[in-house]
């Protein structure tokens, strides 16, 4: 599990155990502040893993996206 | 989105979490796979509209028979293509009670089309959740009444052929034309924008159940990638693309 | 209170007083009476009447009145029950309550619409898929078609199972005198605990969220549930066999019918003992659970069955089983919606008896 804050008040929580690793979070981030890990998880899927914390803007993109509802996004 | 729950001033600064009206249990969909999305926006909306505690949904027989263990709520199963009649059956006798299906395009659209159709015409004041991902994912992707012309299924090896398969349904334009259907409108989750749009319609669409308007339907063109047999972001753009084309986007009655 | 009514009204008003909530049934004769009166009545009471779109949308009504806890019936003829079985066997597969009447007909196919037996095999066998029973009443008057029709729904939720309820189409249209005050024919179904409405669905609220189903694929989660089943159809075989015997004390020989084959199986036996001979009836009222013990313990004094049905021999099979070899097993019928006539009954059992 990630959860770091970022400068503009975001904190992403990514489930990384529940990730199924489909990407769908990855091509929607604004930011590009995606990418699947060099690991996989007991599912045995490579997980999708934020790259910069401080860039994320809050948009949603990656929670709407995600058929495993393993992402959360909290305001700071 | 903001500021989804006001019960719990503990969460007061969220912005995007998880429903309440899902349960922890992480489900078995395949990667990529569209009824993930489409569970949590109609948990999200039950949640916002406070009726959990009142919802009773019907599960259908295909990939989503299991609903009832991701839901946080009461849910039963129901025959192949019945959950129209099953909810019904529910709707009549508690009538307080919120009564909702899930089903996918072979459950509601093949084995299932006359109970869709009379529902709808009677104006059963219940609410359809239709998964229109062209394809019968549970049993390996046979052609489904909404697979395209010429796209390959199991049993369309060299592609759907009109004079052998007969065309597409097109299910919100077909129950349209019943006076019962009062509201229809298809979506999907194909992009972030799209899955705010399908969610604004399945609140119209729950609303108009909880206002006793009748008959509502919500069709969401989905994702099965294993059952289409394309990555998960190929099966995104194939859908946004090429289904759109086919079943275009957009409220078809509201009335 | 007597009063002259046809047995498929006495049907309907044995439902009522039983606390019927929810009818919903598909037109098919010879039982349109039935949902004429429930149209008539039940939407005046608050209930719920839905003439359904087929037969199939019928039954998964029912289920979904059943899946609330609420008293839920439908009726159809033979055809129309062939249609309701997939959801009869989720009913069973679910553990859900409910009555379902069939006033059957002449068949194979669409047959014809004159009473018949034919539909014996269907109904105690568990006639859709799977491995499940449910309780099957076969009244022989209308007094009893009110009475089963009444007690039924407390049979199906001290159980938690469907209920069958079959008779011919004969007898639905029979009219007769029935006094509801009478005792006779009453199933007095007993209780030894509160019927649990613990599984009902009706919101979450102020506790977790239930779930109805029949699908079990966590390996041994089935096999688990067809034993549970099969404790609940041990429990029911043993409490809730019903069945009358008449005369078979000293007899010679045992007429065994149920439904119109019994009354035309009981005039005859009056007359054959008016001419001296030693008959007795076995009249099943339960066809499933069918009075195996019972048939036994008759054969042990009674050499010979005569079993008379309106079919091509079908409970038959169930007699055999049941007398096991300690006697013979005799057959008379008539399939294709044709009634029973004493005088062959006579006629057979004078021929039986000469053997």
């Amino acid at each position: 599990m990630n959860k770091t804050k970022s400068k503009n008040k975001f904190i992403v929580k990514i489930e990384t155990k529940n990730c199924k690793g489909c990407r769908l979070c990855i091509v929607y981030c604004q930011k590009k502040n995606l990418k699947l890990s060099e690991k996989i998880n007991h599912l045995g899927y490579k997980y999708c893993e934020v790259i910069d914390y401080s860039n994320c803007n809050g948009c949603g993109a990656c929670y709407l996206m995600c058929p495993e509802y393993c992402v959360e996004i909290y305001k700071e | 989105m903001e500021k989804i729950s006001s019960e719990n001033p503990s969460i007061e600064k969220t912005k995007f979490i998880k429903s309440k009206g899902l349960k922890d249990k992480p489900h078995n969909y395949c990667p990529g796979c569209g009824h993930g999305i489409v569970h949590r926006l109609v948990a999200e909306v039950v949640e916002e509209l406070g009726i959990r505690e009142k919802v009773i949904a019907v599960a259908p027989v295909g990939c989503a028979v299991f609903a009832y263990d991701y839901w946080n709520f009461d849910v039963t199963e129901a025959p192949h293509g019945r959950p129209p009649a099953v909810a019904t059956g529910i709707k009549r006798i508690l009538p307080e009670n919120f009564v909702f299906t899930y089903q996918g395009d072979g459950d509601l659209a093949a084995i299932g089309a006359a109970e869709l159709i009379h529902a709808a015409n009677r104006s059963e004041n219940i609410t359809i959740i239709f998964v229109n991902n062209t394809v019968y994912g549970m049993t390996s992707g046979q052609m489904a009444p909404t697979t395209l012309l010429g796209q390959k299924t199991l049993t369309t090896p060299h592609g759907r052929e009109v004079l052998r398969d007969g065309y597409p349904i097109k299910v919100c334009e077909l129950i349209s034309v019943l006076d019962g259907a009062r509201y229809v409108a298809r979506g999907s989750v194909t992009t972030p924008k799209n899955v705010l749009t399908t969610k604004s319609y399945i609140k119209k669409a729950f609303l108009n159940q909880i206002e006793n308007k009748g008959f509502s339907i919500v069709e969401i063109l989905s994702m099965c990638p294993a059952g289409l047999d394309m990555e998960p972001l190929e099966t995104m753009e194939w859908v946004d693309k090429e289904l759109i084309k086919y079943f275009p986007l957009g409220v078809v009655k509201d009335v | 209170m007597k009063k002259l009514i046809q047995g498929n009204i006495a049907l309907c008003e044995g439902a009522i007083d039983g606390g019927l909530e929810a009818y919903y049934a598909y037109p098919i004769t010879p039982q349109n009476e039935i949902s004429a009166y429930f149209a008539k009545v039940l939407s005046k009471q608050g209930k719920v009447f839905l003439q359904a779109e087929s037969e199939v949308a019928a039954i998964n009504m029912v289920l979904g009145t059943a899946v609330t806890g609420h008293r839920a019936m439908t009726t159809s003829s033979s055809p129309g029950i062939s249609l309701m079985q997939e959801g009869i066997s989720y009913l069973c597969g679910c553990e859900l309550p409910c009555v379902i009447v069939n006033v059957m007909r002449g068949g194979p196919g669409l047959g014809n619409i004159s009473g018949s037996q034919q539909d014996y095999f269907q109904s105690t066998r568990g006639g859709g898929h799977g491995d499940y029973y449910h309780i099957v009443l076969a009244p022989y008057d209308v007094g009893e078609i009110y009475e089963f029709a009444k007690e039924s729904f407390l049979l199906a939720e001290k159980y938690r199972n469907p209920v069958m309820i079959i008779f011919d189409g004969y007898l639905g249209q029979t009219m007769e005198v029935m006094d509801k005050d009478s005792q006779e024919g009453r199933l007095n179904v007993k209780l030894e605990e509160k019927i649990d409405k613990s599984w009902v669905l009706d919101g979450c609220k102020s506790r977790e969220p239930r779930k109805i189903r029949s699908l079990l694929m966590v390996e041994g989660m089935l096999e688990e549930l067809n034993w549970k089943l099969y404790e609940k159809y041990r429990k029911i075989k043993e409490n809730e066999v019903r069945v009358k015997l008449e005369n078979v004390e000293d007899a010679d020989l045992c007429l065994v019918a149920y439904g119109m084959s019994a009354r035309v199986a009981k005039s005859a036996m009056i007359k054959l003992n008016n001419e001296g001979y030693k008959i007795g009836l076995i009249r099943p009222i339960t066809l499933w659970p069918f009075p195996e013990k019972e048939i036994n313990k008759v054969a042990d004094k009674v050499k010979k069955f005569l079993v008379v049905e309106m079919n091509l021999g079908q409970m038959v099979d169930d007699v055999k089983i049941a007398v096991c070899g300690k006697g013979e097993v005799s057959f008379y019928g008539r399939p294709g919606g044709a009634l029973v006539k004493e005088s062959e009954i006579i006629e057979n059992v004078k021929k039986f008896l000469s053997k």
